[in-house]
């Protein structure tokens, strides 16, 4: 009951605070904006056109080109040919040059008359860089292709089928049987594992001020006449955890509605987006949300025994580098875990509670670890986390009734006897 | 008041508590009993290691040694339900409003939450303080914030009150409206330790004492016990004048002169109406003397003596109350 009541102040006074409403809303209100703004972007170059004279020396290329180009969805070319000799070639490349110099003209394409052999061309335009270029590097590869298949005798019923891609299945083995993997798992995970790193540093912040916030406004005394420091601490956490949690709920709704709609557009353009989303196992992101949680909680308690060691923001700056420190540490790890998942260093590294909630989400998307493992991993957590709450109530029973300068280790040790 | 108290537990008793940081020894073996019921005064020097034993009798500190019992429970974190506190470091969140943050001390004190609302209501109008309800705590004045404290300390409705130096920083009109909320809760019959450096304040409220120095008790019991056995010992004299002649008059030990008045203490045999008489004449010729009084030592001038007997080996005589 009194835990409830610290809960629901620390849960409430944040949640009501401008800052919190704007942040939580505005950034949603800003991603979407930024993605539309891309989106925009990337039709407009799309739709864009571009004309395009052609010089072919080559004599062979250009109805092949031009075939290619038709069946090319990525950029639209309209071209057109231009006649030359080697003997007026220079002339009108002159011609060409300053066409495009006048916006005539968008680019004209050279090809040599040993393109077939030498596979080269040279594009001249004014903004190489754009995206279109590669797209008629593309095409030029399939007429160069085409008419190289087409010299050696391939009857042109046949050239379709050369040309079409070939697509290699990944499929993971594992103990909940064989499953297609679109290999984009890891991938998901590592995002995940990243989300819950953003949002400790940001946090666990908070956190460490709350409570070093009532050291120094002298609340604690009050409260702790009230209620035991291991509730108060507990429900400080928990309060913030859940603030927290309300604004990942918020973001992943607005995430979820987001791509949901995306999805429904792309796939009513006849796009295989769909197909193309790695597929998460629940499972896995049920471990996920678990390790988030208790990650969460584990780091958060850790911050809040720092914020009960000190007495100011500055002294709390300083002395939370070790966490900070072993978060990085966590992620860093995750790189070596991902490529070797059941080495017995990752096994172990998996096991231990400050690197847990990154290392077996990582362990159980690209690998399969037993589930005793994972259940291990997470007993630890828990007890660790609790067994650090405890330790911090210590901390902070005493500290309060220190002012002045920080506590060293032994001193830190002196703290929890006299608690 | 109910007879029989010594078959009551007491409000608050400690039984040989001690409590050290590190090398220093804040509290020594202290014993003491508030009996249920009675506004007591915890008194002593700053330093002296009061602010260390409220703490154990809230159960913020665990002693190091000895036992301390609320209305005959041991201490822990369940009794605090039964005890309102006023630290003497007062503490409120700045950015919350008035009513919210005595809504939630009171919730964190068990108040049952039907009864929250009201009870808070109540309070902010008996304080003179209903139009500040909805306005945040870092808006009111500091003797504003130390009402607020004040009513979070009582919301609860709690048997026994611990007050540390609770009127400092209280200006005089506000330091009397909370005397007076004390008299009405001593009349429920709600026991009030209050702890102070000030004697005069304890003298002027409280029934019982007890005096500690350097973290062991020196002397403890009703106050009036303490000042009976410590016999009528004290001339006060108001006078103009020179002052320097007060030292010469025959019987007198010691003079502490205050100013507007001297307080003399008198030799044992100076202590009769006839000597009082002498003195009287004897200064009578020199000084303007506007009023004079026989009359107990002052708390403090039993402090001083005490403490002074303690140094010199005495044996120091506590009246306990029986």
């Amino acid at each position: 009951m009194k835990l409830y009541t610290i809960v629901k102040r620390e849960f409430l006074t944040r949640v009501r605070t401008r800052g919190f409403v704007i942040f939580t809303l505005l950034l949603p209100v800003l991603a979407a904006g930024f993605l539309f703004f891309e989106f925009k972007m990337v039709q407009a170059s799309r739709t864009t056109s571009s004309t395009v004279a052609v010089v072919d020396m080559s004599g062979q290329l250009y109805p092949a080109l031009e075939q290619a180009v038709a069946a090319g969805a990525e950029a639209q070319f309209f071209l057109h040919p231009v006649a030359a000799t080697p003997a007026t070639l220079t002339a009108t490349e002159r011609d060409l040059r300053q066409q495009v110099l006048d916006g005539v003209e968008d680019g004209y394409l050279i090809i040599p008359a040993d393109a077939l052999a030498s596979r080269q061309a040279s594009y001249y335009l004014r903004n190489p860089t754009a995206s279109g270029a590669s797209a008629l590097e593309g095409r030029l590869r399939q007429a160069v292709n085409r008419a190289q298949l087409v010299a050696a005798g391939v009857p042109p019923a046949q050239l379709a089928a050369l040309q079409g891609d070939f697509t290699l299945h990944r499929v993971r083995v594992s103990t909940a049987g064989n499953r297609a993997d679109t290999g984009g798992t890891g991938a998901v995970a590592y995002a995940l594992t990243m989300v819950l790193y953003v949002f400790l540093i940001m946090y666990g912040v908070v956190v460490m001020k709350s409570v070093t916030e009532e050291k120094t406004s002298r609340i604690s005394e009050v409260l702790l006449a009230a209620v035991d420091p291991f509730s108060l601490m507990l429900g400080k956490i928990l309060g913030v955890v859940a603030t927290a949690l309300a604004q990942l709920a918020i973001w992943s709704i607005c995430l979820a509605l987001a791509s949901g709609y995306a999805l429904a557009m792309a796939q009513a353009a006849g796009s295989d987006l769909l197909q193309r989303i790695p597929h998460i196992p629940l499972g896995l992101l049920a471990a996920f949300l678990v390790f988030f949680l208790l990650g969460f909680l584990l780091y958060a308690s850790l911050y809040a025994a720092i914020g009960a060691m000190v007495s100011n923001d500055q002294e709390a700056q300083q002395t939370q580098m070790p966490v900070t420190f072993l978060l990085v540490a966590a992620v860093f790890l995750a790189f070596k875990v991902m490529a070797a998942p059941t080495a017995l260093s990752s096994v172990i590294l998996s096991l231990i509670p400050f690197f847990a909630p990154v290392l077996m989400v990582m362990r159980m998307a690209v690998a399969s670890p037993p589930l005793w493992q994972v259940l291990l991993s997470m007993g630890l957590c828990l007890v660790t986390f609790l067994g650090l709450t405890k330790i911090t109530a210590k901390i902070y029973r005493v500290g309060i009734l220190m002012t002045g300068k920080r506590p060293n280790l032994p001193e830190l040790l002196r703290w929890l006897k006299y608690a | 008041m109910m007879t029989g108290l010594a078959a009551m537990p007491f409000a608050i008793s400690l039984d040989s508590v001690t409590k050290s940081y590190g090398a220093v020894r804040a509290v020594r073996g202290l014993s003491l009993q508030v009996p249920e019921g009675s506004v007591y005064g915890f008194l002593g020097p700053n330093g002296s290691g009061k602010t260390t034993t409220i703490r154990m009798m809230v159960h913020i500190l665990v002693p190091d040694g000895g036992e301390v019992r609320i209305q005959g429970q041991p201490g822990g974190d369940h009794v605090k339900d039964l005890i309102g506190y006023l630290p003497e470091e007062r503490g409120l969140y700045p950015k919350m409003k008035v009513r919210e943050v005595i809504e939630f001390f009171a919730a964190l004190k068990s108040v049952p939450a039907a009864q929250v609302r009201s009870r808070v209501k109540t309070w902010l109008e008996r304080l003179d303080l209903g139009a500040w309800s909805e306005k945040q705590v870092n808006e009111l004045s500091k003797g504003m914030q130390q009402k607020i404290q004040f009513i979070v300390a009582v919301i609860a409705d709690p048997p026994i009150l611990i007050l540390d130096e609770f009127s400092s920083g209280l200006d005089p009109i506000n330091a009397n409206e909370l005397k007076d909320v004390l008299l009405d809760l001593r009349a429920q019959g709600k026991t009030i330790l209050f702890s102070t450096h000030r004697m005069e304040e304890a003298e002027r409220l409280c029934d019982h004492v007890c005096l500690i120095d350097h973290g062991a008790k020196v002397l403890d019991g009703r106050l009036d016990a303490i000042r009976a056995a410590a016999g009528t010992s004290t001339l006060r004299i108001e006078s103009r004048g020179d002052r320097a002649l007060l030292r010469q008059a025959p019987g007198v030990a010691e003079v502490a002169d205050f100013g507007n008045y001297a307080e003399l203490r008198l030799t044992p045999e100076a202590q009769t109406p006839a000597a009082v008489a002498a003195i009287v004449r004897f200064l009578a010729p020199q000084l303007e003397i506007t009023g004079f009084q026989l009359q107990a030592p002052s708390l403090n001038q039993i402090f001083i003596d005490t403490i002074a007997g303690i140094g010199a080996g005495t044996e120091v005589s506590t009246a306990h109350q029986s």
